[in-house]
């Protein structure tokens, strides 16, 4: 059972950062209320690790950024996909589905087991 | 962004992070004053919900990755800005540290010189083969033309296996004058070996390496410019080496001197005698480049078994006589006087430094309260540590900048020293890769040297204590008192070892020196004459030649007396194992090596030493059955310390000489003063026998008068040439050129020692004054007191004095082993003077101990000045 504010495990920050700007360039702010939004409150993106995560990726060529004007006039950083991004975001998704698969299928073999 | 990019930007990063993180909280209460609040609330309550924005901040920071850089260059402005700011202390420190990397610089590029080898590619691969005897005593010997035949057919672990032998020759054709030249026979494969082709024209082929092949020569580069004007038509056309003609095939590159600094080159098989020559005639050297994944050690093998084999098939002339594989050309100076002075400049390198790590070390006593100040506002242990290292590497890169620079001006220097000497052509006195590596590396350990010992004592002391003791400077830190102490130990010592060193060479100098002037050389001219074999085949042909030669010279006015010698004094030449008759051969002990010269006509008078016991040679000398020898005085000192020298029987054996009948008893009619043959080693035993068939050449030594006007050379030249055209005289030298440059590695290497340890002496008289100065100030308070007290100036100088008697005491005794260490080095090389001479080590001890006392007295005479009511203040 997943509990509110449940930590995300290690490294799937990054992935679902991509997956959200693979959407389109998108600005700091929006990433972390569309992650919430999307994880329907489950995830809490802690605003203290969002940004790390962002420059982090940012530095490694995942992410680019440019500053724009947005429609409440104010100037923010946008942040879009590289392809080195989108590879990297392919690659991390198909591990990921891999992984949880077997998670499901140690988790069911043993509930079946035990029964 | 690349990292490079982030580095340089850093504040527009800093600018863009800021902008970035107050963007979000503003969207952020934008929202929540959309949802009804206030607007104060809703910035206070997006920024609770951020958290610390200075933390993220500092998590972004650090995921630039140029983080420890930043820090870096931060500590390395601090540290510029604080050794400016000690102006004096930055330039004594970096003077000291330049100086000894400076050394080093020069030390190492003067051995790297002489060590390196041939300049081409693959250098190291390239080993000489030389025959020795079943003992092992005597390496270097050469290969007999048989022998290297054998070699060449059954050497696999060498891509190819060359020989050559040099002499000297005439230069002769129809324009020009004859000009003496070095020359050398190679073997055909020797340029290809070594990688060499001719600027001009073309190489050796094997098939001019055959006997009867027509006479060809390559020419040197420089005498092709100098005597034939760079004549590109000169190929093809017959010019006369020793009187034979020979057509000119190939000109070499300038600078390509191959083996020592030879111009002219003939094929091997050009070389008269050659065929007929036996197995023990060992007059080649022969070298080889090991096959690709061939190692010495397999090649050693290789040889080692094909010598076993020619032992056994020719045991007349083989019988123990091995092979061995070494390096080639071997180094040019002797591996220990080279690894005395590597030390030696290391020593200098590592007093320099220690005076500069308790410099530090005091420095960083007086910025406890600093670091204490630093590690309270939360700086790391290993952040303060940096700081300290990325001082000391400061100052050794400076250093090591103006080292390099001194290096280049030493190397310049001994350059110069040395010009008169005649170095192969491949030693050349240039820095390579290898000599700035050394370099580099020299700084790097300077300054971790230097930089790791104050840093040490302040990840030590730092952090827990010193935030109380940091107000007062009476009582610093007991641990780094014995720091210093152990540094002032070490230096005394090798400043005692190395003016050991030094003291020992320059007494051998001056031994030399002292020795050599019996010799009276003023007037006296040494000429090289190489026969032609074709004209002087025999033996007789040559003797009539010289007993001609001598008469004409005699004849020139201005000339005193003229005399033949096989080799030149002072300029080395064969030796010869001695036994003596009477004296029973000791098994397992050494044979004694004499020195074996053969002289024609009045050659004691010449030198103008006559004998002093016993008489000099007649010509009823030297016919069969009536053998007679001169030796010298130190044969007599060494073989006959107590019986009568003269009419004793001797006799001479070649040191690789075959088992078989041994040659004549020789009786010894004169002694000789000591005239040294050997060089750079001790005065040597020489035997004096009168020439009898003349092998390999003679020297024509001349005598002339004092009052003669001018330089009789050119009338000797004359005589020569009227005797024979195609025969003419080598580079005519004075005695005295002979003499002094057989003295020249004591002067130079001794030299450099006693420079060097005059360096280290003065850097650890620095040392001292400025720890002694140090304590006088830290101590000024103390000072006052005991004066106030009624302590006389005698008892306060004493109390500073006192405390560098034990460090002096521990060094004196540590450098006295470390000089019996130093002595056993140079052992091979002193003469006259014992390694472990007690004046030497006795005088030295005292200078070094009146050196210290000075410079410790100064400053302590400083206290004793003080206003007692001053010094009370002090703080």
């Amino acid at each position: 059972m997943a509990t509110p504010n449940a930590d995300l495990p290690q490294g799937t920050l990054d992935m679902l950062i991509l997956q959200v700007v693979a959407r389109g360039p998108i600005h700091g702010y929006a990433i972390a209320q569309r992650v919430q939004q999307i994880s329907r409150d489950v995830l809490q993106v802690r605003q203290g690790s969002l940004y790390p995560a962002l420059h982090r990726m940012e530095n490694r060529g995942l992410l680019a950024a440019t500053w724009k004007a947005t429609d409440t006039g104010r100037d923010a950083k946008f942040y879009r996909l590289t392809p080195a991004g989108r590879a990297h975001l392919k690659e991390e998704t198909a591990n990921w589905a891999r992984l949880s698969d077997a998670i499901r299928l140690i988790l069911r073999t043993a509930s079946e087991g035990g029964a | 962004m690349n990292w490079w990019r982030r580095l340089r930007h850093d504040d527009d990063l800093e600018m863009h992070l800021d902008a970035e993180l107050r963007d979000h909280l503003e969207r952020q209460a934008v929202d929540y004053i959309a949802q009804g609040m206030s607007d104060a609330d809703a910035r206070r309550r997006a920024r609770l919900e951020f958290g610390g924005v200075d933390q993220v901040k500092e998590v972004c920071r650090d995921a630039r990755g140029t983080r420890w850089a930043i820090d870096i260059a931060q500590d390395v402005r601090f540290a510029a800005r604080l050794l400016m700011k000690d102006r004096w202390f930055t330039l004594a420190a970096v003077v000291a540290l330049a100086v000894g990397i400076g050394l080093n610089g020069t030390m190492f590029t003067i051995v790297n010189a002489m060590t390196r080898g041939l300049p081409i590619e693959h250098a190291d691969r390239i080993v000489s083969i030389d025959a020795r005897d079943g003992a092992g005593h005597w390496r270097g010997l050469g290969g007999s033309y048989r022998d290297f035949l054998d070699f060449q057919a059954g050497m696999k672990t060498v891509s190819g296996l060359a020989a050559f032998s040099q002499t000297g020759t005439t230069l002769g054709d129809d324009d020009h004058v004859n000009e003496p030249a070095a020359m050398c026979y190679v073997s055909a494969n020797t340029f290809q070996l070594l990688g060499e082709t001719p600027v001009l024209g073309r190489s050796f082929l094997p098939e001019d390496d055959r006997p009867g092949a027509p006479a060809i020569v390559i020419l040197g580069g420089s005498i092709w410019k100098a005597r034939y004007d760079s004549d590109p038509a000169l190929i093809g056309r017959t010019i006369r080496i020793g009187g034979v003609p020979a057509i000119v095939v190939g000109v070499m590159p300038d600078g390509f001197r191959f083996p020592v600094l030879s111009d002219v080159w003939q094929p091997l098989a050009l070389q008269p005698g050659l065929d007929s020559q036996r197995r023990d005639t060992r007059a080649l050297h022969v070298f080889g480049v090991l096959a690709d994944r061939k190692s010495r050690a397999q090649a050693q093998s290789e040889a080692g078994g094909i010598a076993d084999r020619l032992s056994r098939e020719y045991p007349d002339t083989n019988r123990n006589v091995g092979a061995v594989v070494a390096a080639f050309p071997g180094p040019f100076a002797p591996d220990p006087i080279l690894r005395a002075l590597m030390a030696a400049v290391g020593f200098v390198l590592f007093v320099a430094s220690a005076n500069v790590a308790s410099l530090l070390l005091a420095r960083s006593a007086a910025r406890a309260h600093e670091m204490a100040t630093r590690a309270a506002l939360g700086a790391t242990r290993w952040r303060i540590v940096r700081q300290l290292l990325v001082e000391g590497g400061l100052l050794a890169c400076a250093a090591g900048a103006s080292g390099l620079a001194f290096s280049l001006v030493g190397v310049w220097l001994f350059s110069k020293a040395v010009l008169g000497i005649n170095f192969p052509y491949y030693i050349q006195w240039t820095m390579d890769r290898q000599v700035l590596w050394f370099v580099a590396a020299a700084c790097l350990g300077t300054g971790c040297f230097v930089g790791l010992l104050p840093a040490l004592h302040v990840a030590h002391t730092a952090t827990h204590r010193s935030v109380n003791e940091g107000g007062r400077t009476a009582t610093s830190g007991v641990d780094r008192r014995r720091w210093t102490t152990a540094l002032l130990i070490a230096e005394l010592a090798l400043t005692l070892i190395l003016l050991d060193g030094a003291g020992l060479m320059m007494r051998s100098f001056l031994a030399v020196y002292r020795a050599d002037l019996v010799v009276d050389a003023a007037h006296v001219t040494a000429m090289p004459l190489t026969l032609p074999r074709p004209a002087y085949g025999t033996p007789s042909q040559r003797i009539a030649f010289y007993e001609t030669l001598e008469r004409h010279v005699e004849a020139i006015p201005g000339v005193s007396s003229a005399a033949f010698a096989n080799v030149v004094p002072f300029s080395g030449g064969p030796s010869r194992h001695l036994a003596i008759e009477g004296r029973a051969f000791v098994q397992g002990e050494p044979q004694p090596t004499v020195s074996f010269v053969t002289v024609r006509g009045r050659y004691f008078e010449t030198l103008g030493v006559g004998v002093l016991h016993g008489r000099t040679f007649i010509d009823a000398d030297g016919v069969p059955g009536r053998e007679g020898a001169i030796v010298n005085q130190r044969l007599v000192t060494l073989f006959f310390p107590h019986a009568a020298p003269i009419g004793q029987r001797i006799r001479l054996t070649p040191m690789n000489g075959p088992p078989g009948t041994p040659p004549d008893w020789i009786t010894i009619v004169g002694v000789s003063p000591t005239v040294r043959q050997q060089y750079f080693q001790d005065l040597d035993p020489v035997v004096y026998v009168p020439d009898q068939a003349d092998v390999g050449g003679m020297t024509l030594i001349v005598r002339s008068l004092a009052s003669s006007p001018g330089s009789v050379s050119p009338l000797v030249r004359g005589a020569v040439s009227q005797l024979d055209a195609d025969i003419s005289l080598g580079t005519i030298r004075p005695l005295e050129w002979f003499m002094t440059t057989s003295r020249w590695g004591h002067r130079v290497f001794g030299g450099l020692l006693t420079v060097f340890a005059f360096i280290a002496l003065a850097l650890a008289a620095v040392g001292l004054y400025a720890v002694t100065a140090y304590s006088v100030v830290q101590r000024t308070q103390e000072i006052g007191v005991r004066m106030a007290l009624g302590a006389q100036a005698g008892a306060i100088v004493w109390l500073f004095v006192e405390r560098t008697m034990r460090p002096l005491s521990i060094g004196l005794g540590i450098g006295v082993i470390g000089a019996l260490g130093m002595g056993r080095l140079l052992r091979g090389f002193l003469i006259q003077t014992s390694a472990t001479d007690p004046a030497t080590m006795a005088g030295i001890a005292v200078l070094l101990a009146a050196v210290c006392a000075a410079a410790c007295v100064f400053p302590a005479r400083g206290a004793a000045c003080l206003d007692p009511l001053k010094a009370l203040r002090y703080e």
